[in-house]
């Protein structure tokens, strides 16, 4: 009766192509391959980071047959595989308190605002720890472009926004619940909400907003709060190569870390030595769909190689 | 595989009398709008069954709130529209011995209070607050396995039987969300725990076998999530559930049509 039966364990560290799916184990056999392709074929960003986004790959997966989105295929491949297998990666409340612990610690060295708070549950009388953000922001800084220019004025606004990042017991996998509120303490509405993710994202919310950001209920304070749908969050882990079993391995050793200089130093791949802390990993991936910004020091803060 | 169908049938059919009325204080013009009186179905929710009544009293407001998003109360607590309306009823009324049918309910247009409640905009919010419970629940009692295999108009026939008060619609793809993957046991039992008096809910993971292997009952279950609770009552669906009753067979056949237990205790 473990968390996962050892089948599924398998089927989900094979990719569709049969390769192993996580870069770590094998190191640069098995991933440089990928990210070298993407080279090769002068793979776009904004499919790079599709790649990373489960969102935009089930949206390419109505162009699975054409051989012409050769990326999109791929992706939208290992999508479905990912589909068949699920459940995939999973977290245990106790990693996410220890990469919630760690995140906390660089950013009070960095004094980006994120402290660590406890629920007391009132049945079992527990104490839950989740991560808290407060700050006001102006939010035409994190819509880069808008291609409406009649947003513009809307995005001019200040507001004030808090971020709960908490454990999902039953996804086994970090979650987020935020709220902005306009100066005067009105909370914005669900499509003002929609429309500020970040324009990368846009068009694949856009046509499925319904199963991305929704409002409900903060199972802790039991007020509305909006949230990112928290069953794509162990789709995303698991694109970042997050496994809750051998997560720990990737401490060993600073080696495979110098494989990937190149990628380290390509400010496009910046996202990668954040796989020291999956949840940093995690929540730099989903930080555009919530108007977050994480600091690029989070990228390497574990790391004592100076790259140059 | 739920045998026991005719369980699921009476459920499927409780109804509850309600009788609205709009907030006194919202009134606009001499004419006092007569109360609206409805039956609906415990396992639905309110937004689903409240276009008539919202059409009845909208007339009567001001002009100028009749575009307000509408909101109802009881008791001066703002009705939590993504629960159950069986699970709201029985949740501010089982304590209550004076509280007769039909149930009295308020409706406001105007002070929507947004940071107690959901906003309801359109039927989508529903779906979606619908589903996605749904997708949890199957997370807790397959891994997932079940409703990620299921075909887009499958997820349709679900929301739609719902919709349109349709049990063979809506049953014929639920009891494969009923179905034990594994032996004669969910993984997880998917529960809502509430105390009566509050809409304040608690989660924690169940699980269908209890330490010396045997089923966990529901007085087992109890105990060890309200170890101070003396002598507790455990409703749902209005019924009083004897302590002796397994969760795993209530799982299949006492759940709300979200897959989800919702257990109200005293």
């Amino acid at each position: 009766m473990g968390p996962c039966s050892p089948k599924i364990i398998c089927g989900v560290n094979r990719r569709s192509d049969g390769q192993r799916w996580r870069p770590y184990q094998r190191g640069r056999r098995s991933y440089q391959p990928r990210a070298e392709s993407a080279h090769k074929n002068g793979t776009t960003a904004k499919n790079k980071f599709i790649k990373f986004w489960p969102w935009a790959a089930e949206q390419h997966g109505g162009r699975r047959r054409s051989p012409s989105f050769k990326s999109a295929r791929r992706v939208s491949q290992s999508a479905a595989a990912a589909a068949v297998s699920t459940p995939i990666m999973s977290m245990t409340y106790q990693q996410f308190v220890d990469y919630a612990t760690d995140l906390k610690s660089h950013s009070d060295s960095i004094d980006d605002g994120w402290s660590l708070c406890q629920y007391q549950c009132p049945m079992n009388e527990n104490y839950i720890k989740y991560l808290v953000k407060k700050d006001i922001q102006k939010l035409n800084k994190f819509s880069l472009k808008s291609d409406h220019s009649d947003s513009h004025t809307k995005n001019n606004i200040p507001v004030v926004r808090e971020y709960h990042i908490l454990y999902n017991p039953s996804y086994s996998c970090p979650d987020v619940f935020f709220n902005m509120w306009s100066t005067d303490g009105k909370l914005l509405s669900l499509e003002h909400v929609w429309s500020l993710v970040h324009y990368f994202l846009k068009e694949n919310v856009e046509r499925d907003k319904w199963n991305a950001i929704t409002q409900e209920i903060h199972p802790f304070f039991s007020t509305p709060f909006f949230r990112l749908h928290p069953c794509k969050n162990t789709h995303v882990l698991e694109m970042l190569g997050f496994s809750s079993k051998n997560n720990y391995d990737y401490d060993i050793g600073m080696g495979w870390l110098l494989q990937f200089k190149w990628l380290s130093t390509n400010p496009k791949f910046c996202s990668i030595p954040l796989l020291f802390n999956p949840l940093i990993a995690w929540l730099s991936t989903i930080s555009p769909l919530i108007g977050l910004e994480i600091h690029l020091s989070y990228g390497n803060k574990d790391s004592k190689v100076e790259f140059t | 595989m739920a045998n026991d169908t005719e369980i699921l049938h009476y459920l499927w059919n409780g109804k509850l009398p309600v009788c609205f009325q709009l907030d006194e204080q919202e009134i606009h013009g001499i004419q006092n709008p007569e109360p609206f009186y409805l039956m609906v179905p415990r396992m639905s929710y309110f937004p689903l069954v409240c276009d008539k009544v919202k059409k009845h009293f909208v007339k009567h407001v001001d002009p100028e709130k009749q575009e307000m998003e509408m909101w109802l109360e009881f008791k001066n607590i703002p009705l939590k529209w993504n629960n159950p309306i069986g699970v709201l009823y029985d949740l501010f009324t089982i304590d209550d011995k004076q509280a007769d049918l039909p149930w009295q309910i308020t409706v406001h247009f105007d002070n929507f209070p947004e940071d107690q409640i959901l906003r309801c905009s359109c039927r989508e919010s529903v779906e979606s607050n619908f589903m996605s419970a749904m997708k949890e629940a199957d997370m807790l009692k397959h891994r997932s396995q079940v409703f990620s295999t299921m075909q887009r108009h499958q997820h349709n026939q679900l929301w739609t039987g719902l919709l349109n008060d349709k049990f063979d619609q809506f049953w014929s793809e639920n009891k494969k969300l009923m179905e034990p993957s594994d032996g004669s046991y969910f993984k997880h039992i998917p529960v809502h725990f509430y105390r009566s008096g509050s809409s304040v809910m608690t989660q924690t993971l169940v699980k269908p076998v209890s330490e010396d292997g045997n089923h966990m009952t529901l007085g087992e279950l109890i105990k060890l999530n309200y170890p101070s609770v003396d002598n507790p009552k455990i409703f749902t669906h209005g019924i009083c559930i004897p302590h002796e009753t397994p969760v795993q067979w209530m799982s299949e056949h006492m759940s709300y049509l979200d897959n989800f237990l919702h257990l109200v205790v005293i």
